[in-house]
């Protein structure tokens, strides 16, 4: 019989907000072990606390002075209760730690958004952190300094765990913004010299109308954004992941409002939550206070995050054999933007018609992700923008298209080039070009399973919101996505997820799993029906539902905070 | 209940050469958008926004505290404060955690009390209570 310190729950949500996080600075060391142990999992996800182990940002503790910071001490405490410990090195601020995480002498511009307002924002426990410009240089010679001491101190204490480079992000009026945004002095001053040099290199700069300069203050901050990925990624080179990006819930400024009034809403979050995945980001509910992660929120946090994306996204991190996360999103649709103020998905009432009978089920990217190499699924069908085409992206169009690929491409905006381009390509390759008006023109190649469909988007916003619905409805169908047809009331959340069959399960080509969550207080009917591609294989986790099945069809009644899991084998 | 109970709170910035509302609450979070609209219409009719996302866009101050003097009115709310988003990032700056927050708020920009509220209650206290 051992003697232990009982581990008291609101105590344990500090050191422990969520998703086998741990806070190894809010606890003494000499009760590391007993909270290491209460966390479900093999493994823990550490945040690197830069201000914790450096006052100045010069001088470094790392187990000299504060027990705590004995990091090596915490592995070996970890591993005596079968974790395995993930480290997560801040490229972006942190934005639940005070000053986002920066040395306090470091903290001396206080980020302002683009309206001029100060960044900051509410944790778990009330506490309001402002962060602190990490476009001061000081700031970036400190972070070196920082990640070369962490890479020192692991090395010297052999410390072998993978250490992953975290890039913030949060949500502003549903637009994905950089945890590192900032327009204050520091910024604009290193916007000023970044110009200063485009100059001297004799490149041509545009700042005469308002698209020219949000370009050049994309690259910036990109530019800058990857100084401190490289040199993280550089000095703990024994120990490095990969980058990831975390999708911070509860985050927007708006929201801090309402954190004011405590009204703030677990549905929000949930859609947070979706629209996060649907970014390939790790959802964190860190800033999320334990009265609102409960019930439904709490059931898609584990079920999405913990078991789904975080052991995908941090697998190298687990050995194979010993871990089991089978599932991953399911994805039909890539839409590509040029960024993520950019509205003309929106415009063209895109996400309303994939909404409509896929939702969630499609991936937002950046189009400097999109690359024609081997992980490339061609099952999706990828959505692009004529403007946003370079050389490369062009070349890597046609080779999706002739490796069986579908794009649809809208040709607002393309340079004249590629149109011609196109001309030449189909002549050469003696390509029909089917030409259909429906709404706008549109241009239809195939060649084997590849298929290009090019439309002219600016006539679209012109039609009527039933119209456009059409239109989208239209196109979409002739994808023949292999999907079940799902009527569900309001207020319904669901989340689709997708695995490859076992061994066991052959006769399917893969196994679809749709999590369906009931947060509202009125119960609510969910109608599935599925052809015969489809079969139903079984219910799980069922809370508050009532069922009925029959041939094709499963009706579902869900009580108040009720949820359930549906499997579906799909056949070949 | 703290003190940002007592009534409304404003904070607007200029963008553009135009006022905007990027933060109005009372004690139980935001304004309803609709009211919010539906008001701003009535007094200034409707207006092309570059920022949908915030009301607006109002000419100047003027008809930031005749609006919102008129949601306060509306509302039955004893008061609404209204800040400059440079008050609104000090106050932030010097405030810890957010019960600080609450209790700063309400005490500092333009304050306009609006005597002919119900003493007890106000429309969003009667709707969230």
């Amino acid at each position: 019989m051992t003697l232990t310190t009982p581990v008291l729950p609101q105590d344990f949500d500090a050191v422990c907000p969520g998703e086998q996080w741990f806070f190894y600075w809010r606890t003494s060391a000499s009760l590391w072990q007993s909270k290491l142990e209460a966390i479900p999992g093999q493994f823990v996800v550490v945040p690197l606390n830069w201000a914790f182990h450096s006052e100045t940002g010069e001088y470094y503790d790392f187990a000299r002075e504060k027990p705590e910071t004995n990091l090596r001490k915490l592995v070996e405490v970890a591993k005596a209760v079968g974790k395995h410990i993930i480290f997560l090195m801040p490229v972006t601020p942190f934005p639940f730690l005070p000053n986002g995480g920066l040395p306090h002498i470091l903290a001396r511009n206080l980020c302002i958004n683009e309206l001029g307002e100060a960044r900051a924002f509410v944790d778990s426990e009330g506490a309001i952190h402002k962060l602190y410009s990490y476009f001061d240089p000081r700031v970036f010679q400190a972070f070196a300094r920082f990640c070369q001491k962490t890479a020192e101190y692991f090395s010297i204490h052999g410390i072998a765990c993978d250490v992953y480079g975290v890039r913030g992000r949060y949500f502003e009026h549903g637009i994905s913004k950089s945890m590192m945004l900032d327009r204050s002095n520091a910024f604009e001053k290193g916007f000023s010299r970044f110009l200063e040099a485009k100059k001297r290199e004799g490149q041509a700069i545009d700042l005469s109308h308002p698209a020219g300069e949000q370009k050049l203050i994309a690259e910036y901050e990109a530019s800058v954004e990857e100084m401190y990925v490289q040199t993280a990624k550089e000095e703990l080179n024994a120990n490095w992941g990969t980058l990831v990006d975390i999708g911070y819930l509860g985050a927007s400024p708006d929201l801090m409002m309402e954190r004011i009034c405590s009204n703030e809403s677990p549905t929000f979050h949930s859609k947070e939550l979706f629209s996060w995945l649907c970014r390939d980001a790790l959802p964190s509910s860190i800033l999320l206070p334990s009265r609102i992660k409960k019930g439904n929120l709490l059931k898609q946090l584990d079920a999405l995050v913990t078991q789904t994306v975080m052991p995908r996204l941090l697998t190298d991190a687990v050995y194979e054999d010993q871990w089991n996360a089978p599932w991953k999103p399911l994805t039909f649709f890539e839409v590509f933007k040029e960024n993520e103020d950019e509205v003309l998905w929106e415009r063209l009432a895109l996400w309303q018609a994939l909404d409509h009978r896929y939702r969630w089920c499609y991936r937002v990217r950046p189009v400097e992700d999109f690359k024609f190499n081997d992980e490339i699924d061609f099952s999706r069908v990828i959505f692009l923008s004529g403007k946003d085409l370079n050389d490369k992206a062009f070349g890597d169009l046609l080779k999706v298209f002739m490796s069986g690929g579908k794009v649809v491409l809208n040709r607002t905006g393309i340079d004249i080039l590629f149109l011609r381009r196109f001309e030449t390509f189909f002549l050469e390759n003696s390509l029909k070009v089917e030409k259909i008006n429906f709404h706008t023109m549109l241009h239809n190649i195939t060649l084997g399973e590849g298929r290009l469909l090019i439309f002219q988007g600016e006539k679209l916003p012109e039609l009527k919101d039933a119209e456009l619905s059409k239109f989208w409805n239209k196109i979409l169908e002739t994808y023949d996505i292999v999907h079940v047809d799902m009527e569900a009331e309001e207020g319904v959340d669901h989340f689709w997820r997708v695995r490859e069959a076992k061994p066991s399960e052959l006769s399917f080509e893969e196994i679809r799993r749709l999590n369906l969550y009931n947060s509202t207080s009125y119960r609510k009917k969910v109608e599935i029906r599925f052809q015969k591609t489809f079969a139903l294989l079984k219910l799980v986790d069922e809370t508050n539902v009532r069922t009925q099945s029959g041939q094709g069809l499963l009706q579902i009644e869900i009580l108040p905070g009720g949820s359930v899991a549906v499997d579906f084998g799909v056949y070949s | 209940m703290s003190e940002v109970s007592k009534g409304l709170c404003a904070v607007y910035s200029q963008l553009k050469g135009h006022y905007y509302l990027i933060h109005f609450i009372h004690a139980h979070g935001s304004v309803e958008a609709d009211l919010g609209w539906g008001i701003f219409e009535e007094l200034f009719g409707r207006k092309n926004s570059n920022y949908p996302q915030y009301l607006g866009p109002f000419d100047g101050l003027d008809d930031i505290t005749k609006f919102c003097f008129r949601i306060c009115d509306e509302a039955a709310e004893p008061q609404v404060n209204i800040l400059s988003l440079q008050e609104f990032n000090q106050v932030i700056e010097a405030s810890a955690t957010i019960d600080v927050l609450k209790e700063r708020l309400p005490t500092l920009g333009n304050i306009i009390s609006n005597p002919d509220a119900d003493a007890k209650k106000g429309l969003f206290g009667k709707l969230f209570n």
